[in-house]
C-alpha cells in the first residue's frame, strides 16, 4: 500500500484548485485529430511530466507511439490503462478539457491524422493473453514488441464487473483465444479479433488447458465454491460442447497437456493426489499420490518432449520434477526447496529450463532440468507476487503476471507525479535513472501517513484501477528488460502453443 | 479375512430359505438393494413416502444411539444459532448443500436444548453458497442474508410475527451500497454482520482472499426500505490475516463475532482454507469504540482446534449458562478435506477451565464420510434386514473404501441397527455392495462396484448365519467404459437366476443377462447403454415392485438427486421399463436408493445414500 499512500500526498499537492466541484468540461469535438488536438496538449500541459518519460519523444505521432525508454505510454482504445492518461489526470496545469480529449482520443484508438491504431498490424506475431482478474479485462500483448496492444474489456461484452477472468488458452494458429471467468462460472471462446463467438458454462472453472492437435480444451476448477464438483471439463473447441471428468479429489486445480503421450494431468488442492487422464477419455487412468505434508500443487508444466513435469506446492514451498515415462504415472524424482509460494512454472522451448514465479519472495526461479538443480534466481522491479508465466515462442523471452495486491510494485504514473511534487517540473540535466526498469533504482515513495480508513474512497479507487505488471525477462541475461502495467490483478496467460 | 459377524440367530436359516423360495417364485430382486423383496399385493401406487430422521433406533459401535441416525451425513456443514421462532431459544441452521438450509428446531428450554429435524430446505429459501440471519430491520426478528449467485448478496425480510414462525419474503436480490452499486462478496467467503460500534446500526463485514475485511455500516434505506450500506472501510483494522503455514492465500474465509470473553464487546473469529484451525481476534476496546488490531491468534488458546481447515464456526448459548459455546464446522479447506469427511460439526463448550471439545459430530447419525452405498440384507439369516454402508473412501484413510455392516438386532417390524463391523475386501475406491445367492448354495455372495476397477465378485464361503466373502474375481465384470459401477442384482427375465444391472458415473446402465445356471452364473452384456437411459451423472438403479403387480419396477438415483422412476409394464419374464413421473421422491444429490420393508407392514420404504456419506430414510405411509 506504499504507492497508494504516496498517491495521496501527490494528488492532494497536485490537484487542480477548484477541480472539486468544478463545471463539467466542455464537449470534445467529434473526431479528434492527432495533430491538431493531441499534439499542443502534450507539448503545452503536459510536457513538465513527460520530460520526466525517459526516452520519450513526444512531437510526433510516432514518437509517442514508440513510448519511452521503459516501453509504451498508452494503450489504443483503453484511456483507463494508458500512462499518458493516469498522468494527466494527476498532473496540475492540465485542463478537464483536455483530460477528456485524450479520454477520447486514446478510446478512440489513439489513430494517427491517417487513421492508424498503434500496434495493429500484429499480423502473424506471437500474442499473449493475460487474464485481469480483478479488473474483467483480458490484455493481448504483442511478444515480439512486448507492448500492449489491446485490452479486452469484458464488461463491455455484458459481464460482471467481478467476472474475474483467471487464465486463457489460444489455438496453435492463433486464430481463437479462450478465457475462464471463476467469478460468472463460464469459458468464453474470441476470435483473433478479440470478438466473443461463443461461451459455456462451467462452475468455478480455473486454469486451462488445450490441445495442439486434439479438438479438446480442458478446464480445471478454481476456489469460487464452498465445496465445488470433483470434476475437470472436457470441452470440445469446435462446438464448445462439455464433458465433466470426475477425478475423485477435491478441488482440482492444476492442469497440463502432455500431448505426446495422450494424457492430461491434474491435481487437488486440498491433498497429496494427482490425476491422469487419458485424452479423449472420461475415466481417470491413475490416482498418483505425493508423501509428506499437503503440498497445494497450484500448477503443472510438461516438457516440450513429454519426459518430465513440474510442479510447484504453494504450502511447502517445494518443487516436484515427475518422470513421465510412464505417462500414466508420473513419478516424483526429484525435490527442491524453493521458498515462498512457487506458483506457475513453464518450460522454454528446448526444454532445458524450467521458470516460476515464487510469489511469497517476488522472485523467479529458473531450474536447470537435467541437472535438477536451481539455475537462478531472479529478482527486480516488477515482479509482485508472481502468478501466471508463459514463454515466448523462441524462447527468448519469459513472461511473467504480477497480481501486486500488496503493492510492491509502484506504478509509474505514482512515481512520477510524485517526482513532481516532490521535486518540480522536470529541467534539463533531470537525471531520469529512478523511471526506468533497467537495472536502476526507482524512487522510493514515502511510507503511507493516511489512514485507510479516512480516505477509503480514493484507496478503493486507485486500487481498483490500477494493479498488476507483467515482466518481460530475457533468457539470455535472466534480467528483466520490461515492465508491462496491467489492470488489476493480472493472473493466468498464456500464448499459443509450441 | 473373515469378517467377524456375530453368531446366527436361531431360525434365521429357515427364514432367509423361505425368502429366497419366495423371491424366486415371484420374480423379485436378488440385489445390493432387497433380499429377499416379496412384493406387495395391493401397494397404492405411488408410494406415499415421508421423510423420518429417527424412525427406528440406530446404535455406533459404542453402543450409543445416534441422534439423528438418517439425518443424511455431513461434508460441509455452515451452522448458526438463531431464536427463529421467538420462542426464547437458540434453535439451529445447518447449511450442507449449495441452496437450501437444514433447520432443527429447539423443543426444549433456553437451558435444556432438545432439537429436532424439520426441513432439509427451511421455507424452500434459495440461498446460493451461504445464509447469515440478523435482523437488518430492527424489528426485532431476524431477517435473512444469502448469496444471490454469483457472488451478490441477497435480502430476504423476515414479516412474520413473534413470538411463531418466521415468514420471509424476498426484498432485494442484491444489496447495494449507498451509492446504489451492488455489493460484492466472493461467494466462498462467508460474511457476517453483527454491530460492531454498538451504535445501534448492523455493520457487514465480508473477507477476501487477500485475508483482509470489508467493513460496511448499514445507512439509509432506498426507496422500497431496502437498506444500503456504506463502506466504512476495505481494510478493517488492518487485518491481513495470513495463513499459518508460509502467508498463503488464494483461499476462502469464513468469520464470527461473538463476546466470547464476556467483555461487552464482539470478537472476532475466523476460519480460512489454508488454516487448519480457528483464530481469535480479540476485541481490546469497548463496545463503542472496537479496537481489533492484535495478532489472531489459535483458538482455543493452548490447546488450539486442529481440523483439515476451512472452519466455519457459529456462537451462541445454546445451554443456556449464561456463555457462549462455540459451534465449528469444518468446511474441509488444504488440509486432507476427507480426513473430516464424517467428523465435521465441532461443539466447544464454554468452562472455567477452557473449550473442550465436547464432540465433532454435533448431529450425529450414520455418516461414513461422502457418497454413501447403502445394501440391505439378511446377512445373519435370523430373519431381518441388515444393513450395509459403503463409502467413497474411508475418512483419513486414503486409499481405500469400506463396507460397514449395521447388524439389525431388532426385529422385523422394529429394527435396531448396531454398527458392528466392517467388511474386510481388497482395497479399491467407492464400493456399492450388491447381494444375491449368485451359486444357488443358500447363502448370500456379494458383487462390489468400485470406483474404476470394474465390479469384483466375493463369494461366500461361510453360511447364511456367518457369511465369509472371499475375493473370487476382482475384475469380474468390467465396463465397457465409465466408473463409478454401481451394480442391482435381480432375475429380469424370471429364468430363476440373478441378471446384472449397473449403472456408472456417465449416468447410463448396462445391462448383463445371466445365461449361466442359478449355481454357476455367466454375465453377458446386452446393452451398455440400456433402455436409452440417461440420469446425467451416476445412475444407481435398484428394482422393487413399487405397484405391487408382480413385477419388478425400476428406480435409478442419480447425482443430481432424485431419480428416475420407471414402471415395469412388461412381465416378470419380459420387462417393459417405461418412464413414469407420478413418483418422484425428494432424493438428496448422489442419490443411491434401496427399497425395502424396514418395518414389516407390507409396504416398501426407500433408504437412500447421499454425496454426504449418510443414510436418509423415508417411510411409506402408504
Amino acid at each position: 500500500m506504499r504507492y497508494l499512500a504516496a498517491l495521496f500526498l501527490a494528488v492532494v499537492l497536485l490537484a487542480p484548485a477548484g477541480r472539486a466541484g468544478a463545471a463539467p468540461p466542455p464537449e470534445p469535438p467529434a473526431e479528434i485529430r492527432f495533430s491538431e488536438q493531441i499534439l499542443p496538449i502534450l507539448q503545452q500541459e503536459l510536457a513538465p511530466v513527460l520530460d520526466r518519460l525517459p526516452g520519450l519523444t513526444y512531437d510526433s505521432w510516432d514518437g509517442l507511439v514508440a513510448g519511452a525508454d521503459f516501453g509504451q505510454v498508452l494503450v489504443p482504445f483503453d484511456a483507463e490503462h494508458s500512462l499518458l492518461v493516469q498522468l494527466a489526470d494527476h498532473t496540475d496545469g492540465v485542463s478537464e478539457a483536455s483530460r477528456a480529449q485524450l479520454r477520447q482520443w486514446i478510446d478512440e484508438g489513439a489513430r494517427s491524422d491517417d487513421g492508424t491504431v498503434p500496434y495493429a498490424d500484429v499480423a502473424d506475431r506471437p500474442l499473449l493473453y493475460v487474464a485481469n482478474q480483478g479488473a474483467a479485462m483480458v490484455s493481448v500483448i504483442d511478444m515480439a514488441r512486448n507492448v500492449v496492444v489491446r485490452n479486452v474489456k469484458l464488461q463491455a461484452l455484458g459481464f460482471d464487473a467481478n467476472a474475474k477472468p483467471h487464465h486463457t488458452a489460444v489455438e496453435p494458429d492463433g486464430s481463437h483465444w479462450y478465457v475462464s471467468l471463476i467469478g460468472a462460472s463460464q469459458v468464453l471462446k474470441f476470435d483473433r479479433d478479440n470478438r466473443l463467438v461463443g461461451q459455456v458454462a462451467f462452475e468455478t472453472p480455473g486454469m486451462l488447458a488445450l490441445h495442439p492437435t486434439e479438438d479438446l480444451l480442458y478446464v480445471a476448477r478454481s476456489m469460487m465454491a464452498v465445496n465445488p464438483p470433483t470434476r475437470i471439463g472436457a470441452i470440445r473447441r469446435s462446438d464448445l460442447a462439455l464433458t465433466e471428468i470426475d477425478v475423485f479429489f477435491p478441488r482440482p486445480h492444476a492442469l497440463a497437456l502432455n500431448p505426446a503421450a495422450g494424457y492430461v494431468y491434474t491435481a487437488s488442492l486440498a491433498e497429496n493426489r494427482i490425476a491422469s487422464v487419458p485424452v479423449g477419455e472420461e475415466d481417470v487412468a491413475e490416482l498418483i499420490g505425493l508423501d509428506g505434508p499437503v503440498h497445494t500443487l497450484v500448477q503443472f508444466a510438461v516438457s516440450p518432449d513429454g519426459q518430465t513435469m513440474v510442479a510447484g506446492g504453494q504450502l511447502t514451498g517445494a518443487f516436484f520434477l515427475f518422470d513421465l515415462s510412464d505417462p500414466a504415472t508420473p513419478t516424483p524424482v526429484a525435490r527442491l526447496d524453493l521458498g515462498a509460494m512457487p506458483w506457475h512454472p513453464v518450460f522454454t522451448p528446448d526444454g532445458r529450463f524450467v521458470y516460476i514465479g515464487n510469489q511469497g519472495a517476488n522472485t523467479v526461479t529458473v531450474v536447470d532440468v537435467a541437472r535438477r538443480e536451481v539455475a537462478a534466481v531472479i529478482t527486480g522491479d516488477g515482479l509482485a507476487e508472481p502468478h501466471g508465466i508463459a514463454v515466448s515462442p523462441d524462447g527468448r523471452f519469459v513472461y511473467v503476471s504480477n497480481r501486486n495486491l500488496k503493492s510492491a510494485y509502484t506504478p509509474r504514473w505514482v512515481r512520477f507525479t510524485q517526482e513532481m511534487a516532490e521535486e518540480g517540473p522536470a529541467h534539463e540535466g533531470t537525471d531520469h535513472a529512478g523511471m526506468g526498469h533497467d537495472g536502476h533504482g526507482m524512487a522510493n515513495p514515502p511510507e503511507p501517513t493516511a489512514n485507510h480508513d479516512m480516505d477509503h474512497g480514493m484507496m478503493m479507487d486507485m486500487e481498483a484501477e490500477y494493479g498488476g505488471t507483467v515482466v518481460v525477462i530475457d533468457t539470455a541475461t535472466q534480467e528483466i528488460v520490461r515492465v508491462l502495467e496491467l489492470g488489476a490483478y493480472p493472473s493466468g496467460m498464456s500464448t499459443r502453443p509450441f | 479375512m473373515t469378517p467377524a459377524l456375530p453368531p446366527p440367530a436361531s431360525g434365521r436359516s429357515v427364514l432367509l430359505t423361505l425368502g429366497l423360495l419366495l423371491s424366486l417364485l415371484s420374480g423379485c430382486t436378488g440385489t445390493r438393494r432387497t433380499l429377499p423383496q416379496t412384493p406387495t399385493a395391493a401397494a397404492p401406487f405411488p408410494p406415499r413416502l415421508e421423510r423420518v430422521v429417527t424412525p427406528f433406533e440406530v446404535r455406533r459401535a459404542d453402543g450409543t444411539p445416534y441422534a439423528f441416525p438418517f439425518l443424511g451425513g455431513l461434508d460441509v456443514p455452515r451452522p448458526q444459532w438463531v431464536d427463529i421462532d421467538g420462542d426464547g431459544d437458540l434453535d439451529l441452521f445447518v447449511q450442507e448443500v449449495t441452496n437450501a438450509v437444514l433447520f432443527f428446531e429447539n423443543v426444549g428450554t433456553a437451558t435444556a436444548p432438545e432439537l429436532v429435524w424439520r426441513s432439509d430446505r427451511f421455507q424452500d429459501l434459495d440461498v446460493g453458497e451461504w445464509y447469515r440471519f440478523v435482523d437488518l430491520d430492527a424489528d426485532g426478528d431476524p431477517d435473512l442474508l444469502a448469496e444471490q449467485p454469483f457472488s451478490y448478496i441477497r435480502y430476504y425480510r423476515n414479516d412474520g410475527d413473534r413470538p411463531g414462525p418466521p415468514r420471509f419474503v424476498l426484498a432485494a436480490d442484491t444489496l447495494r451500497d449507498v451509492t446504489g452499486a451492488p455489493i460484492f462478496s466472493d461467494r466462498q467467503n462467508i460474511p457476517n454482520v453483527t454491530d460492531i460500534d454498538c451504535d445501534g446500526q448492523p455493520d457487514l463485514f465480508i473477507g477476501r482472499v487477500d485475508g483482509t475485511v470489508m467493513r460496511y455500516e448499514q445507512g439509509s434505506t432506498d426507496a422500497a426500505g431496502i437498506p444500503r450500506f456504506r463502506l466504512v472501510t476495505d481494510r478493517f483494522e488492518n487485518i491481513e490475516i495470513i495463513g499459518q503455514i508460509v502467508g498463503s492465500l488464494h483461499g476462502a474465509n469464513t468469520m464470527a463475532f461473538g463476546d466470547v470473553d464476556g467483555d461487552g464487546d464482539e470478537d472476532l473469529f475466523w476460519g480460512d482454507f489454508f488454516e487448519p484451525g480457528l483464530l481469535l481476534i480479540e476485541n481490546t476496546g469497548t463496545c463503542g469504540t472496537p479496537s481489533l488490531r492484535g495478532e489472531p491468534v489459535g483458538f482455543p488458546p493452548g490447546n488450539p482446534l486442529r481440523t483439515s481447515g476451512y472452519n466455519a464456526p457459529t456462537l451462541g448459548d445454546p445451554d443456556g449458562d449464561g456463555d457462549l459455546d462455540l459451534l465449528v464446522g469444518v468446511l474441509g479447506g488444504a488440509f486432507n478435506a476427507n480426513a473430516t469427511a464424517a467428523d465435521n460439526l465441532y461443539f466447544l463448550e464454554q468452562t472455567p477451565d477452557g473449550f473442550p471439545v465436547r464432540t465433532r459430530r454435533f448431529l450425529d447419525g450414520i455418516d461414513v464420510g461422502s457418497e454413501s452405498v447403502p445394501a440391505l440384507a439378511d446377512l445373519d439369516a435370523d430373519g431381518d434386514l441388515d444393513l450395509l454402508v459403503a463409502n467413497k473412501i474411508v475418512p483419513g484413510e486414503p486409499n481405500t473404501s469400506r463396507i460397514y455392516l449395521f447388524e439389525n438386532q431388532g426385529t422385523p417390524r422394529q429394527p435396531a441397527f448396531h454398527l458392528t463391523d466392517s467388511l474386510a475386501l481388497a482395497p479399491a475406491f467407492h464400493y456399492a455392495p450388491a447381494l444375491g445367492d449368485l451359486d444357488a448354495d443358500g447363502d448370500l455372495d456379494l458383487l462390489v462396484g468400485t470406483w474404476n476397477e470394474g465390479i469384483a465378485f466375493y463369494r461366500n464361503e461361510g453360511t447364511p448365519q456367518q457369511p465369509d466373502f472371499r475375493l473370487e474375481a476382482p475384475g469380474y465384470v468390467e465396463l465397457t467404459r465409465g466408473s463409478n459401477s454401481m451394480p442391482a442384482l435381480a432375475d429380469l427375465d424370471a429364468d430363476g437366476d440373478l441378471d446384472l444391472l449397473v449403472g456408472e458415473a456417465s449416468g447410463t446402465l448396462n445391462l448383463y443377462r445371466n445365461e449361466g445356471t442359478p449355481q454357476q452364473p455367466a454375465f453377458r452384456l446386452v446393452s451398455d447403454a440400456y433402455l436409452d437411459l440417461d440420469v446425467g451423472r451416476r445412475s444407481a438403479p435398484t428394482l422393487a415392485d413399487l405397484d405391487g403387480d408382480g413385477d419388478l419396477d425400476l428406480f435409478v438415483g442419480a447425482e443430481s438427486g432424485g431419480g428416475v422412476f420407471l414402471r415395469n409394464d412388461g412381465t416378470p419374464q419380459a420387462p417393459h421399463f417405461v418412464p413414469n413421473a407420478s413418483f418422484a421422491p425428494p432424493l438428496p444429490f448422489f442419490a443411491t436408493p434401496v427399497f425395502a420393508d424396514l418395518d414389516a407392514d407390507g409396504d416398501l420404504d426407500l433408504l437412500v445414500g447421499t454425496a454426504s456419506g449418510g443414510l436418509m430414510y423415508f417411510r411409506n405411509e402408504r
